[in-house]
């Protein structure tokens, strides 16, 4: 018999945060599966749907934990968001110099610096953020050891930053010429991806009796 | 105690368990709730409910032999309980009373 190999990243999300009991059974039904199917896209939608059937298991079954989990994540996520700030400050100075500084034209323009060079001081900060969000990911995955927890943190964490986004852009008044900012909704998925990799980083892998993919 | 009510994909589970007896794990059971109900059977949801049906004790579930063709990982086998026939008599007993009380439905023939 001539075996397929499933897609690698698809595989790799399963073994990473599938820890329910039947774990091991999962990913094998679903590799037997493949042998026969073979199609890409079955084994992404398999494997997506067995990741958060597994996680909302196990959130629904450790409520308390995630509780927990949550409390402690936006803990940290508001306290490394002082820092976070205060490095963002000491950088924007010689940043904003290295690319040139604003210029009176760009000034009495856009009321600040030309748009690419916002968009540059926006994905700085946002690269500043992200570090503070692998941060309280590492730390609620050491204090949990539950990817499902984190992947609770990451959700809110999604919902939270959306939720003032569609806030901010109803409330506050548009700057004249201004267009929606789709750059924001890009960089702060960010953030949800960065607890979700502290997460990974502070979760080893569990060891299966398994080979191949 | 009160008895539970089994969910509508629970019951299908357990009716594919005891269609398939000795030989039921993921796949098969997955491959007989498509072939009867036509639709398809995402396996995470499909262990999600056999977890709950363990937990309810109306399914037991015993670890098989790894296989090459499934990577070196093994089959889980599940076995419906004495519990779980009791469910499922109980179920269908409820719903053959609950159909006797439905009109023909429309359009079907006589």
């Amino acid at each position: 018999m001539t075996s397929m190999n499933p897609p690698r990243l698809a595989a790799w999300l399963l073994r990473r945060f599938s820890a329910g009991p039947h774990a091991e059974a999962i990913a094998g039904d679903l590799l037997e599966q493949y042998q026969s199917i073979r199609s890409p896209l079955w084994y992404w939608r398999q494997v997506l749907s067995a990741v958060i059937a597994d996680m909302a298991g196990s959130v629904m079954a450790n409520r308390a934990r995630t509780l927990g989990a949550l409390v402690a994540g936006w803990i940290a996520y508001f306290a490394l968001s002082f820092p976070a700030t205060a490095v963002i400050r000491s950088l924007r100075r010689p940043t904003l110099r290295w690319l040139g500084g604003i210029s009176a034209e760009a000034y009495s323009k856009y009321g600040g610096p030309e748009p690419t060079v916002s968009l540059m001081l926006q994905i700085e900060s946002s690269l500043v953020v992200y570090v503070a969000c692998v941060i309280t990911g590492w730390i609620v995955a050491k204090l949990t050891r539950s990817s499902a927890s984190v992947a609770a943190l990451a959700l809110s964490v999604l919902v939270f930053e959306y939720a003032m986004i569609a806030i901010l852009s109803t409330t506050q008044p548009w700057p004249a010429g201004a267009t929606f900012p789709i750059e924001s909704l890009f960089l702060v998925a960010g953030r949800p991806l960065s607890v979700l990799f502290g997460g990974l980083l502070a979760i080893k892998e569990p060891r299966r009796s398994m080979s191949g993919v | 105690m009160a008895r539970e009510f089994l969910g509508g994909f629970e019951l299908l589970v357990l009716l594919a368990l005891i269609q398939l007896g000795e030989d039921a794990y993921g796949v098969p059971i997955a491959r007989a709730i498509e072939a009867s109900s036509g639709r398809p059977v995402a396996i995470g949801s499909l262990y999600l409910t056999l977890k709950r049906l363990e937990q309810k004790k109306l399914v037991s579930s015993a670890r098989g032999e790894p296989t090459a063709e499934r990577g070196g990982r093994a089959k889980t086998y599940f076995r419906v309980t004495a519990k779980g026939l009791k469910a499922a008599d109980h179920a269908r007993r409820t719903l053959t009373t609950l159909w006797h009380g439905v009109p023909r439905l429309q359009g079907e023939r006589a």
